[in-house]
């Protein structure tokens, strides 16, 4: 019996691996999307993909890694990694891949998703640095990028005030070089709709001049030089933890995958992505200071937007840093680079297979003053320049339990705290609990805890998710979170709370046929909407429901057709729905230079407050959540041609085209007519 | 009296929102209630023919406490005596204060009919008391079946009050609510019990729980639970030391907060 399945599983997986050489973008898109859950629109992701896609080429050497190796494969729960060494520890090395199939948690779908990124053989023997290799052996990666929306919007107008100065075109170059996993450098320029491309470019830092774009980032980094593990000089990310203390860059959050809550700190990589705010920019490294212990030290100056005011000393002050990177108006340029950030601290780490604990120690401090908002919920946000943070952090694995947490104090500020637990209870059922408390005047520029709001502060909460794989086919996930704001919020004008809950079936019979019902529940509270003399809180509620199914046709053609409803409910009013259907199609034959997939959506939203949010195809390294609100018709067609070996090129069209309107957005981005269309163009060189 | 005025608000609120159930033991309320398919001795408060699981007599004892008044709590106590493949049990339920209080009394039979399939019923007196406002007492039925997919799947339905019963006396408001529930497990080991209920309440909305029961080693279980309307969250552990088991629960409200319960069982 055990036999058979074994030939089975080999069978599937072989299919797997095979089918995957074939499509190598399908599975991180596929991936990306599962735990990816509402990104905000047009979000670079391409660190996470460069990472995938580089493992593709680079396996991870299961019987030569490190946990912060392994978490760096984001769909892999702490506990498969900790299980993982375990085996290894009681068993020696693994001999095959399919011995995975019997270390507790690894189910078929984890080991499907893994296969394409790790292997049991020693590979990068040629590692050496020198500059006959660097030129022979790095892999060099080009991309130019050009997009923009064909309409005229309002912003690019004759206005007599505020409009965009510069043209509506977007651009986005972007070069990584890679050599083993030793030597890794990139550069990228952007410049968004709206932005000067060369004009007015100030300087962003110390470290880099000047700037011959909107924007440019770029690092070089040198890793596993002896006792110097990692060493970046440029633009970098620090992840540690449970990203409370000390977090730049995305962090997972809740999302259908219920372990996303238990985050995968990576500490110190190199930053490639073009986002323009969260990041740092200097220097950093890891050391080896004695066997398993770890010291990160890094520095980093940066120069942020703000809009500034003065006050009554004439001192130039600021109440919040301003993270969208877009600088189109007189305005928006005016606060470009306005106020300067300094970051220097080190983090001290210990690890061993089944436990990891950490400190971290750091001073943000700036050359403009902070000061409060003057509305009441403001009361306990920083004021002052200087702020010096610490953290402790901790992660143990006994048995099938996972612990982990993290505190982290703020120098005459605030303390927070996380603390969660993973637990396998059977074979086919995985729990996660996480309790968390983020006081009110927990200050810090760099947490990314685990939240219901957007930042991890005056919150508390219990979540808890369950994981059901009853069989191979089937999939069951849930989650129920509880939260309470012990202070007011921004339209809450009183302490409040709420819960949320996920529920989410996926059935998958074969390898081309998925379905998936989810159900997802969310209330708040909120100001009422009516004119009182004080306002008091309303329930707002906010509940989904989809189908999705996901089908092919033959080798070549794969459709995939989502129904999403979304009801919204506050206070006494009336509830009011949102609709959205539509169908994919994606054409990828196997031995065919073109790829391509169109997309046809219907929506009706009744308002923005029942607007529905869904993933959409797009070039590489671009992720795209459409935001479907209105009335009306979207359709996007995306194709990829393989030009040469080496060279790739993109292109994307996508329209709105709505219902019985005669302007499309506002402000600034109306435009008069009922369509909205945008291009995209994007050519990538290897080599 | 008047000092346990504002205490007559909050019990006229949680009866009517929190007592639509009885309370169904530590274990059970750990496991969010979801208990519609689960065999527990406390099934007697939920689906009768849940008491069908017993091997040997059983008698248990819970206290609850609810933390917003100064001595409002709840006890009970349970007794399940099988026989062949029969099963009767006896429950009593107290919930109030000295000047007020509430009392429901049962008892129960249910009938396996091989490992499959089980039924059950039981009859229940309720008594309202009020110092100084005299007593109203009535009489309810609940009714119940349990079915085995197969080792792992189980499924179970039961209503409570089908016929609608309410106190005679005309000055008092409460009633004892009607509602069917729906709900399954899933024991993919011998050491979990994952457990899904769905509610319905005539006078109410579709509530939906869910709960966990993992035995963590054979001394003790860990538990857990939710349940949708209103959000509530439920912990709870369970020590088993031969024949003598203590069950601690914590339900945690929104408007409420905290409740603790402890339960212990002897089977003989």
């Amino acid at each position: 019996m055990r036999f058979k399945l074994l030939i089975l599983a080999t069978f599937l997986l072989i299919g797997f691996v095979a089918k995957a050489q074939t499509q190598e973008d399908q599975l991180i898109k596929d991936l990306i999307e599962s735990i990816a859950e509402n990104l905000p629109e047009d979000y670079d992701l391409s660190e996470l993909q460069d990472r995938l896609t580089y493992y593709r080429k680079h396996p991870i050497n299961l019987n030569n890694t490190n946990a912060e190796e392994l978490k760096t494969l984001v769909f892999l729960s702490p506990l498969q990694i900790s299980n993982l060494f375990e085996h290894i520890k009681k068993n020696g090395k693994l001999i095959d891949l399919l011995e995975l199939q019997s270390i507790p948690e690894f189910d078929l779908t984890s080991i499907q998703r893994l296969l394409p990124f790790v292997t049991l053989n020693q590979t990068g023997t040629v590692d050496k640095i020198t500059a006959a290799n660097l030129a022979k052996y790095g892999n060099n990666d080009l991309i130019l990028r050009y997009g923009r929306v064909i309409e005229k919007t309002k912003g690019y107008t004759d206005l007599p005030g505020s409009r965009y100065l510069g043209t509506p075109d977007r651009y986005l170059l972007r070069y990584r070089y890679t050599y083993s996993n030793r030597v890794s450098a990139s550069l990228i320029m952007e410049k968004d709709a709206g932005e000067y491309l060369f004009k007015n470019a100030k300087p962003a830092s110390y470290f880099f001049p000047s700037n011959y774009t909107d924007f440019m980032s770029g690092h070089l980094a040198i890793l596993n030089m002896g006792r110097f593990k990692k060493i970046v000089l440029g633009d970098y990310t620090m992840q540690f933890g449970q990203a409370l203390t000390l977090w730049s860059g995305f962090a997972f959050g809740k999302s259908p995958d219920v372990t996303g809550v238990v985050k995968r700190d990576v500490g110190l990589r190199p930053y490639t992505s073009a986002n323009e705010f969260a990041f740092l920019r200097g220097a950093a490294a890891t050391v080896e200071v004695v066997k398993n212990l770890e010291f990160s030290p890094f520095i980093s100056h940066r120069k942020l937007d703000a809009s500034l005011s003065t006050n009554a000393d004439g001192e130039l002050t600021l109440s919040t840093i301003n993270e969208t990177g877009l600088h189109r108006t007189q305005n928006e340029i005016n606060n470009k680079n306005s106020t300067e950030q300094i970051v220097y601290g080190g983090v001290l780490q210990y690890r061993t297979n089944g436990l990891s604990v950490g400190a971290v120690a750091y001073h943000t401090s700036f050359n403009r003053l902070f000061v409060p908002g003057a509305s009441l919920y403001q009361s306990f946000n920083f004021a002052g320049k200087e702020l010096t943070n610490v953290g402790a952090h901790y992660s143990y694995t006994y048995k099938n339990f996972y612990f982990f947490g993290e505190f982290g104090k703020a120098i005459d500020a605030g303390l927070a705290y996380v603390n969660g637990a993973l637990v396998s209870l059977s074979s086919t059922v995985s729990a996660v609990v996480l309790h968390r408390n983020y006081q009110k005047n927990y200050h810090n520029f760099f947490n990314q805890a685990t939240a219901e709001a957007s930042e991890a502060i005056n919150e508390k909460g219990l979540y808890a998710g369950l994981n059901i794989n009853p069989s191979k086919a089937w999939s069951i996930q849930f989650y129920g979170d509880y939260f309470k704001y012990p202070w007011l919020r921004f339209r809450v004008d009183a302490p409040s709370d709420g819960y949320e809950f996920l529920g989410q079936v996926t059935y998958s019979p074969t390898k081309t046929f998925r379905a998936i019902l989810r159900f997802k529940t969310e209330t708040k509270q909120q100001n009422t909407n009516l004119t009182v003399p004080f306002n008091y809180l309303d329930d707002v509620k906010r509940e989904n429901y989809r189908a999705e199914v996901k089908w092919a046709i033959g080798k070549s053609f794969g459709f995939q057709n989502r129904v999403e409803v979304v009801q919204f409910k506050k206070g006494a009013a009336n509830a009011e729905f949102g609709y959205l259907a539509y169908q994919d199609v994606s054409y990828s034959p196997l031995s065919s230079r073109l790829t391509g997939n169109i997309r046809v959506a219907y929506f009706n939203t009744a308002s923005y407050d029942s607007r529905i949010y869904a993933y959409e195809d797009d070039v590489l390294y671009n992720f795209t959540f459409g935001l479907y609100n209105g009335k009306g018709l979207r359709g996007y067609a995306n194709i990829k041609y393989k030009l040469a070996k080496r060279l790739d090129v993109w292109g994307r069209y996508a329209i709105y085209n709505y219902d019985n309107v005669e302007t499309v957005g506002s402000g600034l981005d109306e435009i008069q007519g009922k369509m909205k269309s945008e291009m995209r163009v994007q050519l990538r060189y290897q080599f | 009296m008047r000092r346990n005025l504002p205490l007559f608000f909050i019990l006229s609120f949680t009866i009517s929102h929190t007592f639509g159930q009885y309370n169904q033991g530590a274990r059970l309320t750990a496991m969010g209630n979801a208990s519609a398919a689960v065999k527990d001795v406390w099934s007697l408060n939920a689906n009768p023919a849940g008491i069908t699981g017993k091997k040997s007599p059983v008698a248990t004892l819970n206290y609850a406490r609810y933390l917003f008044g100064d001595e409002l709590s709840e006890q009970s106590f349970a007794f399940v005596l099988p026989f062949d493949n029969n099963f009767a049990g006896i429950s009593i339920n107290r919930y109030g204060i000295s000047e007020f209080n509430e009392i429901k009394a049962g008892f129960g039979l249910a009938k396996s009919f091989g490992d499959a399939l089980s039924i059950g019923m039981k009859g229940n007196i309720h008594q309202i008391k009020i110092t100084n406002y005299g007593n109203a007492t009535t009489f309810s039925v609940d009714a119940g079946v349990n079915y085995a997919l197969n080792k792992r799947i189980g499924f179970g339905l039961y209503v409570n009050n089908p016929s609608s019963q309410e106190y005679k006396a005309t000055n008092v408001e409460t009633h004892i609510p009607t509602a069917i529930h729906l709900g399954g497990t899933y024991a993919p080991s011998n050491k979990l019990i994952l457990a899904a209920t769905v509610s319905k309440d005539f006078d109410s909305k579709f509530d939906v729980a869910i709960g966990v029961d993992y035995k963590f080693y054979e001394l003790l279980s860990l538990r857990g639970g939710l349940s949708a309307k209103p959000f509530k969250q439920y912990f709870g552990i369970g020590l088993n030391y031969q024949k003598l088991m203590m069950d601690i629960a914590i339900e945690s409200h929104p408007q409420i907060g905290y409740t603790p319960q402890i339960g212990l069982s002897y089977a003989f």
